[in-house]
């Protein structure tokens, strides 16, 4: 019965996307663009030198060719609706009906992700046979495929995390509109997708250690590079899981807090 | 008529300034915001000049650390401009198509270009204008060997030109939603694409270098000026940016006019 609702409230939301399917397209461009501009720079880099923070051209233009897919398929932009319906007073209905808001949310932004990577595949062939020559096909065992798959999974459910509680940050915070890009900023730098982070300087990598970010895009590609193996791959999966499980916590203690400090205007 | 236009202007930033005075706390956030970006491009600056010594583009041509210090800062220029004065307007336009709302700007007697291009400015963007100022003068000092007068007036001059050619390229950008008026973020199309102009030309392969020169002119934003500035292009340049922005400011009105002839107005 449960199961029934939430496939209905699924077929709802795919509905929904395929009236907006348009803006699907515009996010994909503000995902991609910024890698393929940053492949660019670097192979300008690289005209003068073969190394460069232990990776070889090949290595780093895979990196940012395969951060393009992550970007697109695995990261969900959730936040800005979420803080508009807060602001707005639109929350309300939300609240009164039997339905998770944070299930809900995650429904929603899994329809997007399947339109958007369908409507991304072809043109990710496009760049990808663009770069042929520049870039390498990972060669993994089947082992390393599955963690890479499994890494890819739990990262779509840490951000799915971190970008809700993003988003409820709105109950307190008036205007979500700079909050939300100075972390995007933050994200950008210790996630990897701005410059890998063995290329950033010590006090980053450093203070990056102490947050989920480099688990979002990092972590696995450093498995699909196959710069991570054995023991290393495993206490990062662990790590993942720990961080998706804390922020799963953290989204239950926030959002009940948010509800609690709502004053539901305009309802 | 100019002044009739500049009378009304002064109206439109006199009402920003008092509604600014209201939303005090986004306003510093957003300044914060902005400076952090200008920040994080330094620091892939600072990351990619650790690891080579220049970058070296497509053709050959070779971009130093403060070559390419003095370009970011052009950038942060040309961008709090945007930010400032064209953002602001154009990033509500779909929404005034899409909810009809744009009714009330055409009924009034002025260009409806004018007014939707125009009516709001964010005063936070000057400190990012006189950041970028800063770093261009820092990248010039660490450069060494001065910069006449003449070259920075032309410089100055072409920055300019840069602007109105990216406020006509969002412009023409931003005018599609009135065909595509479900697609919310078509305010925001522009600026991913902006940003390919955070790095010299010359590093884009052929084609493509060939679309940002001409179709796209996005290298007439920040590449030529710097160029201009660093003495390595010539001074028919100034020509041609003229050409090509006062070419995009005529198309810009005209896909406008064409546009509003499809404006049905979703209010009455």
């Amino acid at each position: 019965m449960r199961l029934r609702k939430y496939a209905t409230i699924l077929n709802i939301c795919w509905q929904d996307v395929l009236q907006y399917r348009g803006n699907a397209m515009g996010w994909t461009l503000f995902d991609v663009l910024p890698s393929l501009t940053m492949i660019l720079v670097w192979m300008a880099a690289y005209r003068t030198r073969d190394h460069i923070g232990g990776l070889n051209l090949q290595e780093m233009v895979t990196y940012y060719l395969a951060m393009t897919l992550l970007a697109v398929c695995i990261t969900p932009h959730g936040e800005w609706d979420i803080s508009m319906s807060i602001r707005q007073g639109l929350i309300s209905q939300h609240l009164v009906r039997p339905i998770d808001y944070f299930l809900l949310q995650s429904l929603q932004q899994t329809a997007w992700q399947i339109m958007k990577g369908g409507l991304f595949l072809p043109g990710f062939a496009l760049i990808a046979f663009l770069f042929r020559d520049f870039a390498q096909f990972p060669s993994l065992t089947v082992g390393g495929w599955l963690a890479f798959a499994l890494s890819c999974g739990l990262t779509y459910l840490l951000f799915l995390e971190l970008k809700f509680l993003l988003g409820i940050s709105a109950f307190w915070v008036g205007s979500a509109g700079g909050f939300i890009e100075v972390w995007y900023m933050l994200m950008l730098v210790f996630s990897g997708q701005f410059v890998p982070l063995t290329v950033m300087p010590d006090v980053i990598q450093r203070l990056g250690e102490f947050l989920p970010f480099r688990y979002l895009y990092y972590f696995p590609l450093m498995i699909l590079l196959g710069k991570a193996a054995g023991d290393a791959v495993l206490r990062g999966l662990l790590t993942q899981a720990v961080w998706v499980g804390t922020m799963f916590i953290a989204v239950r203690l926030t959002w009940r807090a948010g509800v609690r400090a709502y004053e539901g205007f305009g309802g | 008529m100019m002044r009739r236009y500049f009378k009304l202007y002064l109206a439109y930033v006199r009402n920003c300034f008092v509604r600014l005075l209201d939303y005090r706390g986004e306003f510093y956030m957003q300044i914060f915001a902005w400076t952090m970006w200008t920040g994080l491009s330094l620091l892939f600056l600072y990351v990619v000049f650790a690891q080579v010594g220049e970058l070296r583009g497509v053709t050959g041509e070779r971009w130093t650390r403060e070559d390419m210090i003095i370009l970011n800062g052009t950038f942060a220029i040309l961008e709090s401009l945007l930010h400032a004065l064209v953002v602001p307007n154009l990033g509500r336009l779909s929404e005034q198509i899409r909810h009809g709302t744009l009714d009330l700007v055409l009924t009034k007697p002025a260009s409806a270009q004018f007014q939707v291009s125009a009516r709001y400015v964010h005063f936070g963007g000057v400190f990012n204008f006189l950041l970028g100022c800063v770093i261009v003068g820092v990248g010039l000092k660490m450069r060494g060997g001065g910069v006449t007068w003449q070259g920075a007036a032309i410089y100055v001059y072409l920055v300019l030109c840069g602007f109105l050619i990216a406020y006509a390229l969002w412009f023409l950008s931003v005018t599609l939603a009135f065909w595509f008026v479900r697609l919310d973020n078509i305010g925001w199309l522009f600026d991913p694409i902006l940003r390919i102009a955070r790095f010299p030309m010359d590093i884009y392969p052929g084609q493509l270098k060939f679309i940002f020169t001409t179709v796209v002119p996005l290298g007439f934003l920040t590449t030529v000026p710097v160029q201009t500035l660093l003495g390595r292009a010539p001074l028919t340049v100034m020509a041609t940016a003229t050409g090509i922005a006062a070419a995009l400011l005529y198309l810009s009105n005209a896909f406008w006019k064409f546009a509003l002839r499809r404006y049905e107005s979703a209010s009455s």
